[in-house]
C-alpha cells in the first residue's frame, strides 16, 4: 500500500469516527433539549391558565360555601371563555372534575391517557395518536372549594420535524466531511510526500550511475533532514566510488607497466639463453651471454622486490610510532651505499640535527636508500650527496640533496608515478625501474607525511620526506 | 490495489453507513424513551395558585 493511501485511510477513519461521535453527542443532547423545552412550554402555559382561573377565588361573588352546582357552572363558564381565547389549531383545553369532563375540546381524551394522581401538582406526557406526536400537560386547580384538573393537548409535530431536520443536517455534515476528506486528504498528502518521491527518483538515477545528482531539498522538517542525510550519503558514496575507480585505474596502469618492464629482461634472458642452446659460441661469448642473463635476472628480482614493497604498503598502510636513532639511520644508509658512491668518487655526507625520529625504522631506511640510490644515479662523478635528519616545530624531515642533472619542471609532478622515468634510456641502463620515488611517496603517506621534491636542472635535486612528530624532549 | 487497502476502505464505508443509519435510530430511541413514561411533579409551589 502506498504511503499516501495509507495515511489518507488512517486519517479518514480517525476524522470520520471523531465527527460521528461528536454528531451523535450533539444530536442526542439537542433532541432531549427540544423535547424538554416543549414539555416546559406546555407546563408553563397550563400553569398560566390555572393562574387565571384561580382569580375566581377573590374576584367572583360566589363564595366557597355556595351551592356546588353554581360553583361548577361558574368554573365551567369561566374556563370555556378563557379556553376559546387560548385555543389554536394545535392546542386544545379540557377541564375535569372528580374524574369527569366539565369541558373537553381535545380529540385525544387526556383524562384516560394521563390519569392525574391526587397528590400531584402537575404532569405531562408525550404520546402518539395516529402517528401524530401529542403533548398532554395537566395541572391541578383548587378554586371555589373545588379540585379540578386542567388538561392541555398540543400537537408537537413541529418539534419532531425540527429534530428530524437536525438529524438530516447531521447526516449531511457527516457525508460532507467524508467528501471533503476524500477530496483534500489525498491532494495534501501527495503534496507533503512529493519530496520523498523526488528522493526515490534520485536514488534510482544514482543507482543507474548518475553519482553527481543531489536532492537539494531545503525543507526544515523531517523530510528535509532525510534529504540532507541522503545528499551527504550520496557525496560519500561518490567519493568512495571515485577513490575506487582511481585505485583501479592505478592498478591497471601498474600492471600494464609491470608487464612492459618484465618484457625487457625476459627478452634478454630468452635471447641469450636461446643463443647458448642453439649456437656454437666461444668461451668469451658464452660468458657474455651468461652475464647478460644474470643481469636480466637481477633486474627482474629487484623489480619484483620493489613491487612487493609497494603492494604491501598499499594494503597495510599502518602508521608506526617507533623511535629511531637519526644518526644511526643515516650512517647505516651511508655504509650500505658507500661502495656504489666510491665507484663514482662521490662523497656521501650524513648530517643529523636531531637525536631521534619517530617512524618505522625499516621503511625510513628504505626511503633513504632509494633516495640516495636515485641521487647516485643522477649525480656526476666527484660530487657530494648530503643526507639530513632534522626537526622543525612539530615536523620531522629526512632529506637527500645532490648536485646532479636535476628534474625538469614539467616532470616534477609525474616522477612519483610508478614506472615513470625522466630519461628512460639512461634509467634502464642504470638498472632503474621507475618505482623508487613511488615507493618513497607510499612510505611518506604511511607516516601521514608528504614527499617534497625541489629541483633545478643541472644544479641538483633535494627530496625531503616531511611528516608529523612530537618535538624532541630537551 | 492491495488486500489491505480494500479492507481499510470497507471498514471506512462500514463506519460511514453505520453512522448515517444509526443517527435516526438513536433519535427515535430517545423519543420513545421520552414518550414511554409520564412526568409527574408533586408539591410544586405555584405562584399562580397563591392568589387567595
Amino acid at each position: 500500500m502506498k504511503l499516501w493511501l495509507k495515511q489518507t485511510l488512517i486519517t479518514l477513519f480517525v476524522v470520520l469516527l471523531s465527527v460521528s461521535l461528536c454528531l451523535y453527542f450533539f444530536v442526542a443532547r439537542e433532541t432531549k433539549s427540544l423535547l424538554e423545552r416543549a414539555c416546559i412550554a406546555g407546563n408553563h402555559e397550563t400553569a398560566l391558565f390555572a393562574g387565571h382561573l384561580s382569580t375566581l377565588n377573590r374576584e367572583s361573588s360566589v363564595s366557597s360555601d355556595s351551592d356546588p352546582v353554581v360553583r361548577q357552572a361558574l368554573l365551567q363558564y369561566t374556563f370555556d371563555n378563557h379556553a376559546r381565547l387560548l385555543s389554536s389549531g394545535s392546542t386544545a383545553w379540557s377541564l375535569a372534575l372528580d374524574g369527569q369532563y366539565l369541558s373537553n375540546a381535545s380529540l385525544y381524551h387526556p383524562l384516560s391517557v394521563l390519569p392525574f394522581p391526587e397528590e400531584a401538582e402537575s404532569a405531562s406526557m408525550i404520546l402518539r395518536k395516529s402517528n401524530t406526536p401529542v403533548l398532554i400537560s395537566a395541572r391541578r386547580l383548587d378554586v371555589l372549594n373545588l379540585t379540578a384538573v386542567i388538561y392541555r393537548s398540543a400537537d408537537i409535530s413541529d418539534t419532531y420535524a425540527h429534530i428530524d431536520e437536525l438529524t438530516r443536517l447531521a447526516q449531511l455534515a457527516l457525508l460532507g466531511c467524508l467528501l471533503l476528506c476524500l477530496l483534500l486528504l489525498p491532494a495534501v498528502l501527495r503534496r507533503t510526500l512529493r519530496p520523498l518521491r523526488k528522493l526515490t527518483e534520485i536514488t534510482e538515477k544514482i543507482a543507474g550511475g548518475e553519482y553527481d545528482l543531489r536532492s537539494g531539498l531545503q525543507a526544515g522538517d523531517e523530510v528535509g533532514d532525510l534529504s540532507r542525510s541522503f545528499d551527504h550519503m550520496a557525496e560519500t558514496v561518490q567519493q568512495k566510488i571515485s577513490d575506487l575507480e582511481e585505485t583501479s585505474r592505478r592498478r591497471e596502469l601498474l600492471l600494464g607497466a609491470l608487464t612492459h618492464e618484465m618484457k625487457t629482461p625476459m627478452t634478454a634472458i630468452l635471447g641469450f639463453s636461446g643463443s647458448l642452446l642453439s649456437m656454437p659460441l666461444s668461451e668469451k661469448e658464452r660468458m657474455e651471454a651468461a652475464y647478460e642473463i644474470n643481469e636480466a635476472a637481477r633486474r627482474t628480482d629487484r623489480l619484483s622486490r620493489k613491487m612487493m614493497q609497494l603492494i604491501s604498503l598499499q594494503e597495510n598502510p599502518a602508521t608506526l610510532k617507533s623511535t629511531v636513532g637519526a644518526g644511526e639511520l643515516l650512517d647505516k644508509v651511508r655504509q650500505t651505499l658507500i661502495p656504489a658512491a666510491e665507484e663514482k668518487k662521490i662523497t656521501l655526507k650524513a648530517e643529523a640535527f636531531t637525536d631521534t625520529l619517530t617512524g618505522d625504522p625499516d621503511l625510513l631506511f628504505s626511503l633513504l636508500s632509494n633516495l640516495t640510490d636515485n641521487a647516485l644515479k643522477a649525480s656526476p662523478e666527484s660530487t657530494e650527496i648530503t643526507l639530513t635528519a632534522r626537526r622543525e616545530n612539530s615536523s620531522q624531515i629526512l632529506s637527500v640533496a645532490d648536485h646532479g642533472s636535476g628534474i625538469p619542471a614539467d616532470h616534477l609532478a609525474l616522477v612519483t608515478e610508478p614506472f615513470y622515468r625522466v630519461d628512460k634510456a639512461r634509467s634502464r641502463k642504470l638498472g632503474g625501474a621507475g618505482l623508487g620515488l613511488s615507493l618513497c611517496q607510499m612510505i611518506a603517506r604511511t607516516h601521514d607525511g608528504t614527499l617534497q621534491i625541489e629541483s633545478e636542472p643541472d644544479k641538483g635535486t633535494t627530496v625531503s620526506m616531511i611528516w608529523p612528530g612530537e618535538e624532541e624532549a630537551e | 490495489m492491495s488486500r489491505k487497502s480494500i479492507l481499510a476502505i470497507l471498514v471506512i464505508l462500514l463506519l460511514v453507513t453505520a453512522s448515517l443509519l444509526g443517527l435516526p435510530r438513536m433519535v427515535r430511541r430517545i423519543e420513545e424513551q421520552t414518550e414511554s413514561a409520564p412526568v409527574v411533579v408533586t408539591c410544586t409551589p405555584d405562584p399562580f395558585l397563591s392568589g387567595e
